[in-house]
């Protein structure tokens, strides 16, 4: 896409990119990013950290196989519970936002619309309608910033139960998990001398 | 007038780039110091694991950060420059209006995503890595630095320099020739 770019006092022109015109589909999906989750940021830092660090540590060649086995058994195993814990907590703090803004029918069941739950504007003013005034946005991109408030007060509820959880639940399942795997590593490389 | 945890929410719901980029950053914090204190705390991990993981937990825990901020922040701020520039546009959507501040929104998030998976899954452990095995080789360096020749009299008895205090014996001597310290 770069045609030419122009390099000045070192600094890099980017007027020199190609103009890029997005289409339909394109813009469907920006819409759709626009409204991600601290949830959806989980699963793709986590996905790719299950993918990619252990191959990392393995490859280090600063120490010796057996810590970098350690490591990267240590890193597969991080990734999987941080990536369990953070979408359990941080889904569940956004459920229970969502349920506090959300519009209710006479049962208390929450009213959804193609699966998402409408959020009651005037639950959101009531409690940050000021904080809101002085963005000055129109009444399409002000709704827009409401469905996303459960998103952001949940997320922050969630970090704030983390600081515990971290403490209480990663860390010595990501130890747990990593002695697991330690031992199976160990097992098959034991099996293999064996054998060879 | 709003106050503070107002403005915040409001902030944060109205960029949602920005508060991902935020609470990501805040949740590392949280987590690097939660592991590193439970590598600490585990007697199970060996003593000689502990000298690498434990500095390659804090290096983690400061390069996440370090480098997504170094990464992350100046690719979300450019993919808003090459849209507001109309270098990226979007097909029937006019500048300003707030469908384009919504794709714009998205194209940030997608921007802040590529950012944290580059600077924290790839980066990342390429430094710490690094900078872990740096800090432990210095650990062992210090250690036989620290560490002063011990030896017991009863099984060395030529390095006693009063011999009326420690005679040689024939015990003595056998001890010492099947010490497995015995270097010749």
């Amino acid at each position: 896409m770069i045609t030419k770019i122009q390099s000045t006092n070192n600094t890099i022109s980017f007027h020199a990119l190609k103009p890029i015109v997005l289409g339909e589909k394109a813009q469907k999906f920006l819409s759709k990013t626009s409204d991600f989750s601290s949830v959806h940021q989980r699963i793709a830092i986590g996905t790719f950290a299950f993918l990619i660090q252990p191959l990392i540590d393995l490859n280090n060649k600063d120490v010796d196989k057996d810590t970098s086995k350690v490591s990267a058994v240590r890193s597969a195993s991080k990734a999987v519970v941080g990536t369990a814990t953070g979408i359990v907590i941080r889904g569940g703090c956004m459920k229970l936002a969502e349920r506090k803004f959300a519009k209710k029918d006479a049962a208390g069941n929450i009213l959804r619309e193609a699966g998402k739950a409408i959020i009651d504007p005037e639950k959101v003013k009531k409690i940050f309608g000021k904080g809101f005034d002085s963005l000055n946005l129109d009444q399409k991109a002000l709704n827009n910033a409401f469905n996303r408030v459960p998103l952001v007060v949940g997320t922050l509820a969630a970090l704030g139960i983390m600081v515990a959880t971290n403490f209480l639940i990663d860390a010595p399942l990501t130890c747990k998990l990593t002695e697991k795997l330690s031992n199976i590593v160990k097992g098959k490389q034991s099996g293999g001398n064996k054998n060879g | 007038m709003a106050n503070f945890g107002q403005k915040i929410i409001a902030n944060f719901a109205n960029d949602n780039a920005k508060f991902l980029f935020i609470s990501a950053a805040i949740g590392w914090i949280l987590a690097s110091s939660a592991q590193t204190v439970g590598i600490i705390a585990n007697k199970n991990i060996k003593k000689e694991d502990k000298k690498f993981l434990v500095p390659q937990e804090i290096f983690d825990g400061l390069c996440n950060i370090g480098l997504y901020a170094l990464i992350t922040a100046p690719l979300i701020k450019q993919t808003g420059k090459l849209i507001d520039n109309g270098t990226i546009s979007f097909k029937n959507i006019k500048k300003g209006t707030s469908e384009f501040e919504r794709l714009k929104g998205g194209a940030k998030v997608i921007a802040s995503l590529i950012g944290a998976v580059v600077s924290c899954d790839i980066a990342t452990p390429l430094v710490r890595n690094k900078l872990g095995s740096i800090t432990q080789r210095k650990a062992l360096q210090q250690k036989i630095k620290i560490t002063e020749p011990n030896y017991d009299p009863n099984y060395q008895p030529f390095f006693q320099k009063n011999l009326n205090r420690m005679p040689l014996k024939m015990s003595n001597y056998i001890a010492f020739t099947k010490s497995h310290g015995l270097k010749i």
